[in-house]
Parts: C-alpha cells; structure tokens; sequence
C-alpha cells in the first residue's frame, strides 16, 4: 500500500516530480516520433525521446549508463539515422526546395 | 588611335608608359593573388592582407606619377600627361625590392603549405590547346605551357629592347596559375628596374598634336598585355573628330568561357580554387 | 557568519533540496560568466588578429582599445529585423540556436574553471564534480552537431544543408579519435574524473607524456570547433555561410555567440587534460589564487595559438578533412592509446 503521509514529504514530490516530468517527455517524444510525417522531424523527436531517457538514467543515480546513451545513441546512433534521412530523396519530405 | 594618326611618342613617354604599366601589372597580380587566397582560405587569411599592405606602397609609386591609384587615365595621344616626379627612381626601387623579397616569401610560404598544395595541385588543368582554343590568355594560357606574351608576340612600346623573361609553367593547373603570377611580379620589378636605368631625358609629349583630332578614315587594331592577358584596342574612323567605332577586347570574357569545361564535375570546394586562381574581374567582362 | 551556519545546518538537514538549489545558482552564475567570457573573447580574437595582420581591429567603442566593441554589436543584433525564410521548417528554424547554444552550455557544467587553495588545500571550482565528466564531456561535445544540422536542415537552403552535411561528417569523422584521445588520458590517470585527471599531471604534462594525443586533440578539437582550417561547415567562400547563411538578427547571433562559447570550452578542456590545469608552482604571496592564474594563463595561450592558426592556414576540402580523420587520425589515436597503456602499466 502506499503510505499516503509520504505525498507530503518534498523529497518524495521533487524525486515524483523529476520522474514524471521525464515520463512525460520519453513518452511524448516517443508518440511524435511515430506520428510526425516529417522523416527529419521524426529523427529529431526520437534524439529528444534519446536525450530523456539519459537524463532519466541520471536521475536513478545511473549517470555512467546516462552518458553512454548521449555518447552511443545520440552523438552515433542519432547523428547516424539524421544522416541516412538526408540521403533520402527529398520527395519523402514531402517539401519543395526554393533555395 | 597613334597608329591612325602616325605619331610615335617620344623614347621617355613610352619609358614612362612601361613603367606605369609594370606598377600596375605588379599591383594587379597582389590583389589579384591576395583576392584568390580569401578563396581557398578565408577574409582573415593573414597573406592576404599583407599583400594588400605591400600593393599600398605600390599604388604610392604609381600616384606619385599619375595622380591617381587605380585608373589612371594618364596616357595622351602622343606621350604621357606628367612627367616622373623627383626622387620617382629612389622610391620605386626601394619598393620594388621591398615587393621581390616579399614575393619570394609568399612562394615559399605557399610550396611549404601542405594544406595549400592539397587544395591546388592537379585541380582545374588546363590543357594547352583547350586553352587555345577557348581563347585564354595571360597568365592562365601561360602557366598551361604556352608561352605567349604580347610583349614579346608583338612587342609595343619598347619592349622590344627590354630583356625579360616570359614565364610559363608546365602543369597548367591552379597552383600553376598563381605562381606564374607571382614570378611574373619578380619579372616586372626587373623590367621596371631597366626601365630607370635606360629612361632618357627628353620631351613627354610629341609635337604637333593638334586641339581637335580628326584622324584619316580608315581603321587600327592594337595589341597589348593587360595584366590579365590580351587586350586589344579597335578604332575606326571616317575622317572627323568622332570615332566610327571604338571596341576593347579584355581577356576576362574567355577566362569565364574557360570556366564552363574546367568546373564540370569538381568539388565546390574547388570552384574558388579554380575560378579564383584565374583572377576573373567579373565588371571586366563586358567591354 | 549567522546566515553561514544556517545554510550549513539546512544542507546538513536537507542535502537533496539544498542540493538542487546550489546548484541552479551555480548554473546561473555559470552561464553569466561563460557568456561575459566568451564576450571577451570575441573581442580578443578580433584584436590578436588585428595585430597579426597589421591592422588595428576594433579601436572606437569602449575607449582606446575598443572593448565594448560586440556590447555594440549584440544591440545591433537584437534590434535588427528577425526573419524566418518562406519554405524553412518553421519549428526547427527557431529551436535550432536554441538547441546549439543549449548543448553547448550543458558541458561547462562538468568543467572545473581552475581552482583556489583554502587551508593550503586545492579546492576546484567545478559546479557537477562527476566521477565520469571526461566521458560526460566528451559526449556532449557530439552533439553539438545537431543544432548546427537543425539550422542548416531548416533553412530551406542548398548552402544550408551543405554546411549541414559537412558539419555531421566531419563531426563523425573526428568524433572517434577525439574519444580515443581522452581515454588514452583516462587511463594513464586512472580516472574519468577531471579533476582527478587534473591531480595526475602534478608531476608530469599528458601533453608530455603523449604527445602524439595531444596534437591529435588538438586537431580534432579545432575540426570540432569549425575553426580554420576546418570551417567547411560555414566556407563563407564556397557556401556563403553554410548553416547559419539564413539566419539574421539575435538568432544569428546565439549561433555566432556559440562557436565561442564552445572555443571557450574546448580550449578549458585542452588545459584540463592535456597542459595540467591548474597546476604549476605556488605564487607566494598570493598563493590564494595562484591555481587560478596559472589555469588562465594557460588558457589563454592556448586561446591565441588557436586565433594565431586561424589566420595563417587556408581551409582543407572537405574530402580531405574526413581523409584526414578517418585514415591518419583514427590509426595514430590507436596507437597511442596503446602507448598510454604500455606507460600507464610501466609506471604503475
């Protein structure tokens, strides 16, 4: 059961508080990264939805794995995948080019 | 038009046009180079402004003589407007070794920059008959292993008396064309430096010139070496005080023929490399 | 002294919250004094370069030597007219300086800005004294590419995304030999923590011990920064100003600001792993400070030799600069990865 008394302590609402904010962000970035129609605005939700989840790692006093995730996922992983959807053809984009 | 008109300047007018001429050749090739080198690196390249310093004392040489630094509409129908100020020699000499030694330095510097031989070794060549045929010349024909040098073609003023080299390169390619530039500075300080010892004394103007110049019909043609290759001069008249027709040749327009050929399928970063070691004036273009 | 004592009691009490509080302040003086920092150096570069090319660089706002000079030119960014270019990625145009600027301050954060001796003990001022703020650093110092690639995507501009291009591959290229570089450091430290990194070089410089680590560092560190002779990102020359050409008015300003504030950081990083930090020998009478002056003094040798080789080398292609990192960086930085283990095993 959880012991309601607990709500009241800052502690608890500010550990609360930096989870959900981040669950927040993991799962939002996550649901835009599926629904954008933007392939580059796809690629850069899903580094947001990365960036969260290394700050969330963080959070857990976990900062070695946190790090890991910005260098591997997004400083690779991420700058890799934005790279693949630049070589794509621009028609995917759905956009036209005035410059 | 003094082809038109049959006068012959006098020897120490076209002294002074040679070495008017020289100054602005050497002024030319400076910025020239120091504009290209913002090509390949950037507007703060430190080479670059000191090549604009050096042409400063340059441009002095030739203000002194002509009044003016850039263009100096100084040249009359049979001589020249003024004559070589006093302490003219002593200045100009001191410049010109000043730009020699200077010159030296930047070739050095540029065979011992390995960044800088990447950028420009075996980019853009030229082959000699492309060259030809595109009409090229000046410095981009001559560093393709032509020499062809209107002074010594067909040589005007006196350079024919004058002993100088006409300095070609073999690759043909960007680095090529710069360095024929920069060796072709050395060369006009050593034919300006002929120049001040051999002037005569004299007079700067022919005599006869009459206040309204009406030349007999018929046409004239004239060659000379521009800074930037040849340039031809085409007058023709019917016998009064206005031209027929009057039309200048500039070199430019051919560099930019030359360009089409050159840049298919480089790297942009090449472009400047190419375009600018051609040292193109674009508002020359269109004569 | 009253204030003092609570403060100690309530951190004692609360170590979480008091935590959480020091270090936003810390945060925000932090960012101050990186951006009145980095403000300097604009005006340093501006004026070491004048002097290497003969001529004066700025010289009329803020007396003789014209220190107010970008006080100046930031009004004139904030008033000018702030465009968003018809075709750009909207969302993506306005987050992109945002996102650069943002990446960029996350690593001050892990630096030790020097150090002061209290008690004749070395304490460093560092605002998140990580165990691991080598690798954090590091990390960081890879995204930096991606506000530039957000620029440079969004603009809606051949030269734009060029500069993106180029940037993410050369980001790529000299990601890795950079990362060997300062594990090579980590492990003849025995440490991912700077400040420990730091401790290890009382005796001897890394930048002696490996040398060959400490100029591929270096280079790779100038490749990150887009400073000549590998600013294809933004070849004024070739590709106008490649990411940022769309962009005018603050907004160009926080990327422009950037690039120093990010000099600023790498060249602290330089000292920090590479020339001993703050170490060098006390200062009598002022042994306070003296970690601290030898911390800037450094700093700022390395900050001139970093203007000085920006104006005298012309710029690589862009070919070459991934050449270069790929093909002679990447074995060497192996290599001396090896060295830096067969020395670190020798002496331990």
């Amino acid at each position: 059961m959880i012991d309601l008394a607990q709500f009241y302590d800052i502690r608890f609402l500010m550990d609360l508080g930096a989870f959900s904010i981040l669950a927040v962000l993991i799962l939002g970035f996550s649901i835009l990264t599926v629904w954008s129609s933007n392939m580059v605005h796809a690629a850069l939700y899903l580094l947001g939805a990365f960036a969260s989840v290394a700050m969330l790692y963080v959070s857990l006093n976990a900062s070695f794995v946190g790090v890991v995730q910005v260098l591997v996922y997004i400083g690779a992983v991420g700058v890799l995948i934005l790279f693949a959807v630049m070589l794509t053809r621009r028609t995917l984009v759905e956009e036209e080019s005035h410059g | 038009m003094e082809r038109l008109l049959g006068i012959e300047p006098p020897e120490r007018a076209q002294y002074i046009r040679i070495i008017t001429q020289e100054l602005s050749r050497i002024q030319s090739h400076l910025l020239g180079t120091a504009e290209f080198l913002t090509l390949i690196a950037s507007a703060v390249y430190s080479p670059f402004l000191y090549m604009i310093i050096d042409r400063e004392d340059v441009l002095t040489c030739i203000e002194s003589v002509t009044g003016a630094r850039i263009n100096h509409s100084f040249v009359r129908f049979g001589g020249v407007r003024n004559d070589l100020p006093d302490g003219f020699k002593d200045m100009t000499l001191d410049t010109l070794k000043m730009v020699r030694e200077k010159t030296k330095d930047y070739k050095e510097l540029f065979l011992s920059d390995s960044i800088y031989r990447r950028r420009m070794e075996g980019i853009g060549v030229l082959s000699p008959a492309e060259a030809k045929r595109l009409g090229v010349s000046g410095p981009p024909l001559r560093a393709s292993d032509t020499p062809y040098d209107m002074r010594r073609e067909d040589p005007y003023l006196l350079y024919k008396d004058l002993d100088f080299d006409v300095i070609t390169r073999k690759e043909g390619d960007s680095k090529a064309r710069v360095e024929v530039r920069l060796d072709e500075i050395i060369e006009s300080c050593y034919i300006i430096e002929q120049c001040l010892d051999q002037i005569p004394s004299g007079p700067i103007m022919a005599e006869g010139i009459p206040k309204k110049i009406k030349p007999e019909p018929g046409e004239a043609y004239y060659r000379v070496e521009d800074h930037r290759g040849e340039m031809g001069f085409f007058v023709a008249s019917d016998g009064t005080d206005k031209p027929v027709k009057v039309k200048a040749r500039g070199p430019v327009y051919a560099y930019f023929q030359a360009l089409p050929p050159l840049l298919e399928g480089v790297y942009i970063a090449d472009v400047v490399a190419i375009a600018g070691s051609m040292d193109a004036c674009t508002s020359e273009v269109d004569r | 002294m009253e204030l003092l004592s609570a403060i100690t009691e309530f951190a004692a009490r609360e170590p979480k919250i008091y935590g959480l509080i020091i270090g936003l302040v810390a945060a925000a003086i932090l960012a101050s004094v990186i951006n009145v920092v980095a403000m300097l150096l604009v005006w340093l570069e501006r004026k070491v370069m004048g002097d290497l090319q003969a001529r004066y660089g700025p010289n009329r706002v803020g007396g003789r030597w014209g220190v107010l000079q970008l006080g100046a030119d930031a009004i004139k960014l904030f008033t000018k007219e702030d465009i968003i270019p018809r075709g750009a990625d909207k969302s993506v145009y306005v987050w992109a300086p945002i996102v650069a600027v943002a990446t960029t301050m996350l690593i001050a954060g892990a630096l030790p800005f020097g150090a002061v001796i209290i008690d004749g003990r070395e304490v460093p001022l560092v605002v998140a004294n990580m165990d691991i703020s080598a690798l954090y650093v590091e990390a960081v110092l890879s995204l930096m590419a991606i506000g530039a690639f957000m620029a440079g995507y969004s603009s809606n501009n051949k030269y734009s995304m060029l500069g993106a291009f180029r940037g993410v591959a050369r980001m790529i290229a000299y990601e890795v030999p950079m990362g060997v570089c300062v594990i090579s450091v980590a492990v003849m430290a025995h440490s991912l923590n700077l400040v420990e990194i730091v401790n290890a070089q009382q005796n001897i410089w890394f930048a002696v011990a490996q040398p060959l680590g400490f100029v591929i560092f270096g280079i790779a560190l100038i490749t990150d920064l887009g400073r000549m002779p590998f600013d294809q990102t933004e070849a004024e020359e070739e590709i106008i100003a490649g990411y940022n050409t769309e962009y005018s008015g603050i907004r160009f300003g926080l990327l422009y600001f950037q690039e120093y504030i990010v000099m600023l950081l790498g060249s602290i990083l330089l000292v920090l792993l590479f020339l001993g930090g703050w170490k060098g020998p006390v200062i009598p009478v002022i042994s306070f400070i003296s970690p601290m002056i030898w911390f800037f003094m450094k700093l700022l040798i390395v900050l001139v030799a970093l203007i000085w080789i920006r104006v005298s080398l012309p710029r690589f292609r862009i070919d070459q600069v991934t050449d270069l990192g790929w093909k002679i960086l990447l074995p060497l930085s192996l290599v001396n990865f090896v060295w830096a283990v067969a020395v670190g095993l020798y002496f331990a």
